[in-house]
């Protein structure tokens, strides 16, 4: 399935990726730019003192008709019945262009560990 | 006695209201895996419950938070009366706010006070037992709060960041997080998501087994209250004040001591009840007031994966208004069989001897556990 396209102004700021996990769970992710091969933007985890949000490139030309993805991995305590909580926000300025939030499904349970995987397509306009 | 029954009433409802499971989906919410792992001691007792003496053992041990837990008993308590109950224990702050909280925000200041750890680690329960004797036909209730100040066995601090001397779960799962997301995914390719998603599952596992070995029993302190109401002749209509309690447990878990430190859980505990009201043994029917003060210690040994022993012993000092004071000590072994993942049956035997009123009591009690721990398999 092709992955949903986000509109940007090409005049604009350069898009800027958030990445949340909550429940105070470990969160690691991994941020890839398709230029077509992946090349990583930037990884982390939620427990350092690195800022979770970031830009995704260096210019909106970079990112224009590319494929950004998102490889998050979720780890809980081991409980079938433990929840979790995830949120990736992109934005260009003040603008929030694209924001998800896991699970999809309401009630989902972490069953001890989570692996996310999604992308987007950018348009620049 | 001033009646509360339906402000109780509404207080009881208070956690199914505000719990984001409906009520109706509980039962089975509460039914999954607490320690899935060796090291599962079975899941906390209940704050209420130890308020209201209905735990098997007199001495409670401090333990780690649960979003949602249910404890079922039956069986005869120590005034020799046969009893039922039902609790249902909750995190209100992770249950309402945990979709907020970073692992890094529960971390900061490992050492010292964490508003965020202190609210996640508040546990707050609703508990309910009633009399199934001609002696005792009441209903007890009891709304309890616990705090856990300071757990060494906390799994989301078990990381070498805080503590360089030892690699923890936390750095396990950075590996194992790494090794299956370091490389990238076909975003349009489920079957590469699902096999990746596999890998991270089996390796975080692996983690959480062999930290259970070493965080199950690490030395913490936690400390409870809660105020307490009867019916004494079982109706809604007759519920009025039992008085109070406090309780504080320390547990001790022999770090750095060879051969112990893995597998042994020193506890000690003190409880005070105020102006409960119990069956008078020498009035059929009728109940007297008395304050209640016990101190006690506990020894827990792991034995095997499926299998815990413990032992405790208390001193009770029994306080009554218009009767002398009673003084009595109490022994308990208590034996707990894993029947499945999360799922233990305990089973304890024990008696007291030295009380004045010669009412010295032969007990059992019999309680299946089940429920749902943010942090267990990793205790």
């Amino acid at each position: 399935m092709a992955p949903p396209t986000v509109v940007i102004e090409k005049d604009g700021a350069v898009p800027v990726i958030d990445v949340h996990v909550g429940q105070a769970q470990l969160g690691t992710y991994f941020v890839f730019l398709w230029k077509p091969k992946a090349e990583l933007v930037r990884s982390g985890h939620n427990d350092d003192e690195f800022e979770d949000r970031f830009p995704v490139a260096a210019s909106v030309s970079e990112v224009d008709g590319r494929q950004l993805s998102w490889q998050i991995a979720i780890q809980g305590s081991g409980d079938p019945n433990e929840t979790y909580h995830a949120r990736v926000m992109i934005t260009q300025g003040s603008t929030t262009v694209f924001m998800v939030t896991y699970p999809k499904t309401p009630g989902e349970k972490l069953n001890g560990a989570k692996l996310i995987v999604e992308a987007v397509r950018f348009q620049a306009s | 006695m001033r009646r509360v029954g339906p402000l109780l009433t509404l207080v009881v409802l208070i956690p199914f209201v505000l719990s984001p499971v409906p009520a109706a989906a509980q039962a089975t919410t509460d039914a999954g895996a607490a320690r899935p792992v060796n090291a599962d001691l079975s899941v906390p007792e209940s704050p209420a419950f130890a308020i209201l003496g209905l735990t098997p053992q007199t001495v409670v041990r401090p333990s780690n938070t649960q979003e949602l837990a249910a404890s079922l008993l039956s069986g005869v308590d120590r005034h020799g009366n046969f009893q039922s109950g039902l609790a249902l224990d909750f995190a209100p702050y992770p249950l309402l706010y945990g979709d907020a909280v970073t692992l890094g925000q529960y971390q900061r200041n490992p050492d010292g006070f964490n508003p965020t750890r202190f609210l996640w680690r508040l546990q707050t329960s609703a508990a309910t037992a009633k009399g199934a004797s001609t002696e005792d036909k009441s209903i007890r209730l009891s709304l309890g709060v616990r705090l856990t100040p300071w757990d060494l066995g906390d799994p989301r601090l078990d990381s070498s960041t805080i503590n360089p001397a030892r690699r923890g779960v936390i750095d396990c799962y950075k590996d194992v997080a790494k090794a299956v997301t370091g490389v990238p995914i076909d975003p349009g390719d489920p079957t590469a998501i699902a096999e990746a998603d596999k890998r991270l599952k089996a390796g975080s596992q692996t983690c959480r087994e062999e930290a259970a070995k070493y965080l199950w029993n690490n030395s913490s302190f936690s400390f409870g209250a809660a105020p307490t109401w009867i019916s004494t002749d079982g109706t809604a209509d007759n519920l009025e004040s039992n008085g109070g309690g406090v309780w504080a447990s320390v547990g001790y878990g022999f770090e750095n001591i060879p051969g112990l430190e893995n597998t042994a859980h020193f506890i000690l505990h003190a409880k005070y009840h105020a102006d409960e009201r119990v069956p008078d043994t020498k009035a059929r029917g009728q109940f007297l007031t008395q304050d209640t003060t016990t101190l006690g210690a506990r020894l827990r040994l792991l034995m095997t994966d499926r299998f815990n022993l413990s032992a405790e012993g208390s001193w009770i000092h029994e306080d009554r208004a218009r009767r002398s004071t009673s003084e009595s000590a109490r022994i308990a072994v208590s034996a707990e069989y894993r029947l499945a993942s999360g799922v233990w049956i305990e089973f304890s035997v024990g008696g007291e001897g030295g009380r004045r009123d010669g009412n010295n009591q032969a007990f059992a009690l019999g309680t299946v556990k089940w429920g749902t721990s943010n942090e267990p398999s990793i205790k």
